[in-house]
């Protein structure tokens, strides 16, 4: 176990230098953080050459990249070309943000996919199941502007009458680039909180529920559910305890798989919603050509991606002991 | 994704009677007897007609005029005040007939979805394909290096690929008569150029193990050199799985081509429209009272219907294509 998780990690690394090698090559030629003056009158061209220089982008790529490594294998992923802040704190102040809106969102996706997908599976082919299951294709086909959008105008500005006046208001809405509330206010959160998780959960319950109802279907036509039925117990106990902890195999594959993705933030998501969370903020740096945000956020996502993949197949063994690492 | 609507079944008794069919026709059969299959091929037949219809009936010339008295009017049906002119799905910000931009947006985003799946899929086919069969360290470089791409969000792809391409291309491109913005080129390159991976995964995938069959080691034994053992042997071999991961494909380049367009990197309006951007157009306008909501849900709509329909033939296909399942 240990030496297949040391191989992982060694392998992992590999991955994560040809990731960094990629997405700064990417980030150089895509643009210069001093593109944003050169039309200003007031910034010389001096000055410009300076700030090149300052922010040491007037070297060559093979230099910036090497220096940029050679900093972050000791765990400083410098300051921002911008804010002047170090990268870490721009990260940690959004980081809490997106956490919070993909963890509940993926909390409510999973509870509601897992109990859709269960109940479909044991009433295959009812009027439930055919229900759901048009619905699933549905959800999944909806881009999630359409369902975003679609919840602002019923729920939030809403209407009574399209034509004519707002009505409901139920929950806030904030245009783009307005979001101030008391983040004090836990009640405060909730109400930000519920259209944008159930414009996420509507796109991903669709999905994920396909996952369970297939992997259902398939562990409760295997022998020993027949055994388990025939020892006389009760249906509850054989699709709960019996059938569903195989058929949540897979399914802890693809949440494993799509987890270090959210620390990316939802961008449309959060951009509709105007929450501030990483998404938005790979987007505003991303505009700067600020170097060291771009990379750190890329890091992020890859390092997590690493680890969860790795983990993933750790958490495998535990739930099923037939598999061996090696 | 693993879905699945009813599996086809045929009684015992058609089984026997149509013996002697071909595979092709097999496949036909499973596809047309595909409840989805057929509802998804009926549907994307009936936006294509919608689409080429309305470009015969409306001049181009509508979907990019403004009109200063008609500014953001509501769907006309919808509407108690006379008016002279007939705005079947409303106006935009600039009094634009948001029909006819549907029509002409329409053409721009399957257009777009089309070649990016094709370029995707061609890149994915090569290096799948020679990583498959080559193996060894060309196998190593190309599957780390791919499994890498896959390591990094799409979103950053996207911008960074579109930041790249768009000074590098001509602003107009004429198509169909009319000149539409360069843009829809870099969204073609930039789609095509992120969603290569599941189709070089898969492939390589059917590809260790196609190699290792006899008519593969007949051909060797018959002097065939590599490349026509590649090209003509095993690639034709996968067409399955990547028809079905191709179907796929096509439901994210249109919804990509949204995204993209949010980013503020899709196709550039004025001149030309795209569903993508006129949904993402009407972001700016989400303040309103009261609201208008005409501006993004019929181009929502018209993607939600195509990715529904394009989703349901994938299906289908898979089962059709698929010959383990039941028949």
């Amino acid at each position: 176990m240990s030496t297949y998780i040391i191989r992982r990690l060694l392998q992992g690394m590999v991955i994560l230098v040809i990731i960094s090698f990629v997405c700064y090559y990417l980030t150089t030629l895509a643009g210069n953080p001093i593109s944003q003056y050169t039309n200003n009158p007031r910034i010389s061209k001096e000055d410009r050459a300076r700030i090149e220089r300052d922010l040491g982008v007037d070297q060559p790529f093979v230099v910036q990249y090497t220096r940029w490594l050679g900093r972050v294998v000791r765990g400083d992923f410098g300051f921002s070309f911008t804010t002047k802040q170090p990268v870490g704190e721009i990260i940690a102040q959004r980081l809490p943000k997106t956490l919070v809106l993909a963890g509940v969102a993926q909390l409510v996706v999973v509870t509601i996919a897992l109990i859709v997908g269960v109940l479909q599976a044991v009433k295959q082919y009812s009027w439930f199941d055919n229900l759901i299951t048009a619905l699933s294709f549905i959800g999944f086909s909806m881009p999630i502007f359409l369902i975003a959008l679609s919840m602002i105008l019923i729920f939030a500005v809403g209407a009574k009458d399209l034509s004519r006046q707002p009505g409901m208001g139920w929950f806030p809405y904030l245009p783009t680039g307005t979001a101030v509330w008391d983040e004090k206010n836990p009640l405060e959160w909730v109400r930000h909180l519920i259209l944008p998780v159930a414009s996420l959960a509507i796109i991903q319950v669709a999905g994920y529920s396909r996952y369970v109802r297939s992997a259902m279907l398939e562990v409760l036509s295997q022998d020993y559910v027949r055994t388990a039925r025939a020892k006389g117990l009760l249906e509850k106990v054989v699709v709960s305890r019996h059938a569903l902890k195989n058929a949540a195999l897979p399914f802890i594959t693809i949440i494993g798989l799509d987890i270090p993705f959210l620390l990316g933030g939802a961008i449309v998501t959060e951009q509709v919603f105007s929450w501030s969370g990483m998404g938005r903020l790979f987007v505003e740096y991303a505009g700067k050509s600020d170097y060291p945000v771009i990379m750190g956020v890329l890091m992020l996502v890859a390092v997590a991606v690493v680890i969860f993949s790795i983990l993933t197949d750790v958490v495998y063994t535990f739930f099923d002991p037939r598999i061996k690492l090696s | 994704m693993a879905i699945t609507l009813d599996s086809p079944t045929t009684t015992a008794l058609e089984r026997a009677r149509n013996k002697s069919i071909t595979p092709n026709q097999l496949v036909w059969r499973r596809f047309t007897r595909h409840r989805g299959a057929v509802i998804g091929a009926i549907g994307a037949l009936f936006i294509i007609t919608f689409i080429v219809i309305g470009s015969i009936l409306i001049k181009p010339d509508q979907a990019i005029r403004p009109d200063a008295f008609n500014i953001l009017s509501g769907p006309t049906w919808l509407s108690d005040k006379p008016s002279k002119e007939m705005h079947l799905f409303g106006t935009d910000q600039v009094g634009r007939d948001i029909f006819a931009r549907i029509v002409y947006g329409g053409q721009i985003s399957l257009v777009i979805a089309v070649l990016a799946l094709t370029l995707g899929t061609a890149v994915g086919i090569v290096v799948g394909g020679v990583s498959g069969y080559f193996g060894g360290w060309l196998d190593i470089v190309l599957m780390r290096f791919t499994e890498a791409v896959l390591s990094i969000p799409q979103l950053f792809l996207l911008i960074v690929l579109g930041k790249l391409l768009v000074p590098r291309l001509p602003s107009t491109i004429p198509f169909l008569g009319r000149n539409i913005s360069g843009s829809v080129i870099v969204v073609i390159l930039v789609i095509g150029f992120t969603s290569w991976m599941y189709g070089a995964r898969i492939v390589r995938a059917s590809m260790l193990s196609l190699r290792e069959r006899d008519y593969i080691s007949a051909s060797h034994a018959l002097g065939a050199n590599r490349f026509r053992i590649l090209f003509s042997h095993l690639i034709p071999n996968t067409f399955a799985p990547i028809i079905v991961t191709a179907t796929l494909g096509l439901v994210n380049a249109i919804t990509s081509e949204a995204y993209v367009s949010f980013l503020g990197l899709g196709v550039q309006d004025p001149p030309t429209a795209s569903w993508g951007n006129m949904i993402s157009q009407s972001l700016n306008h989400m303040q309103r009272t009261p609201p208008v909501w005409w501006m993004w849900f019929f181009p929502g709509i018209f993607i939600t219907m195509t990715v529904l329909f394009i989703n349901f033939i994938g299906d289908g296909l898979r089962d059709a294509l698929d010959p383990r399942r039941r028949v």
